[in-house]
């Protein structure tokens, strides 16, 4: 137990922390960086702590408090971090699915209604532009093309396609 | 500095994950958008309850209150895993709308194609339309032939939804 205790109080600081920093900083742009910074922060002071604890606990009778689980505890910490960050970027995005209940909470709609939610303006341009700046596409006299970078991401995804056997996603 | 227990624990989580995502493999070859989110959960719940019954068999000489912790641990990492794989491997490649048009332009590679013809192939239409389809099959939503109702006050999305919101509220974003 003292093992899990550790993990999740630590990573619950971590949250804390970044929590505030965002807080604080009050900038109009994601801080995931100082979110990995402060984890693996935190991941340090989990293992510094939890080998001190186990060399300490060692001639000890095992017991729920001093059960070994130094690694399992060490992956949950590992294991929350990357959801975390996944619900904390959730904050900014607004997937369709999301948009379709969220229109759909507390009343009918028809199909008309919820094919108003989105136009191609509100969601295959921002796209194509968050694709542009990240240099996955690049257009060039009206069209688009993929750079180096895009073509192998559509490379990983017909990997990928082959493997699972699945019909394009989207 | 691995104990036997931290080893079962792992091996349980990692097992039962190994296996949601063979499965997932295999199966899903054979099942159209419709009926990905219902298998999805089918699968994964499966792969869950025999993680918390190898945990049963593995401790059940060991106190209740030990059970408990370490079934709990195994079943929460598995479930972790099982939530990382969704998120950043076959979510983004089953719903993504970037992903999508990566995947149009990789068809026409090298050449290029004009927003009208991108449009053409995938546009909103298409992405409400695939999304209604998951949606009604795994019966968060329903159809009576005109209207779209929600029939599940609480699934993955509207959960995920509230936690974003108060995220938001949380980091002031």
């Amino acid at each position: 137990m003292i093992y899990l205790i550790l993990s999740l109080g630590i990573f619950f600081l971590c949250v804390t922390t970044h929590i505030l920093w965002c807080r604080i900083r009050r900038r109009n742009e994601l801080q995931m960086i100082i979110f990995v910074v402060l984890a693996c922060m935190g991941l340090l002071v989990y293992f510094g702590l939890a080998f001190q604890f186990c060399k300490f606990e060692e001639s000890q009778p095992i017991s729920l408090w001093n059960m070994p689980l130094l690694l399992s505890s060490g992956l949950l910490y590992i294991f929350l971090t990357p959801v975390y960050m996944a619900f904390y970027f959730n904050t900014r995005v607004e997937s369709p699915t999301q948009k379709i209940l969220k229109c759909l909470q507390g009343q009918k709609a028809r199909y008309a209604d919820l094919l108003s939610l989105i136009s191609d303006e509100e969601i295959i341009i921002p796209r194509l532009n968050d694709l542009k700046r990240t240099q996955c596409i690049q257009e060039k006299e009206g069209a688009y093309q993929l750079t180096k970078r895009g073509y192998t991401i559509g490379r990983f995804l017909e990997l990928y396609q082959k493997l699972t056997g699945r019909p394009w996603g989207g | 500095m691995l104990s036997i227990d931290d080893f079962l624990i792992l091996a349980n989580s990692l097992g039962c994950f190994f296996l949601f995502a063979f499965l997932q493999l295999v199966i899903f070859r054979f099942l159209g958008t419709k009926e990905v989110l219902k298998m999805l959960m089918i699968l994964i719940i499966g792969a869950g309850f025999l993680n918390i019954l190898i945990s049963l068999i593995n401790f059940y000489s060991r106190s209740l209150e030990i059970v408990f912790v370490v079934s709990l641990s195994s079943l929460v990492l598995y479930g972790l895993m099982a939530f990382l794989y969704i998120i950043c491997i076959f979510g983004p490649y089953e719903s993504s709308v970037r992903l999508r048009i990566i995947r149009e332009l990789y068809k026409v590679y090298p050449s290029s194609i004009t927003l009208a013809e991108l449009l053409k192939e995938y546009n909103s239409q298409k992405i409400i339309d695939r999304r209604l389809q998951r949606l009604t099959f795994s019966n968060d939503i329903t159809w009576d032939g005109i209207f779209y109702q929600i029939s599940r006050k609480k699934n993955f999305f509207l959960i995920s939804d509230k936690i974003a919101a108060c995220l938001k509220i949380l980091t002031k974003t």
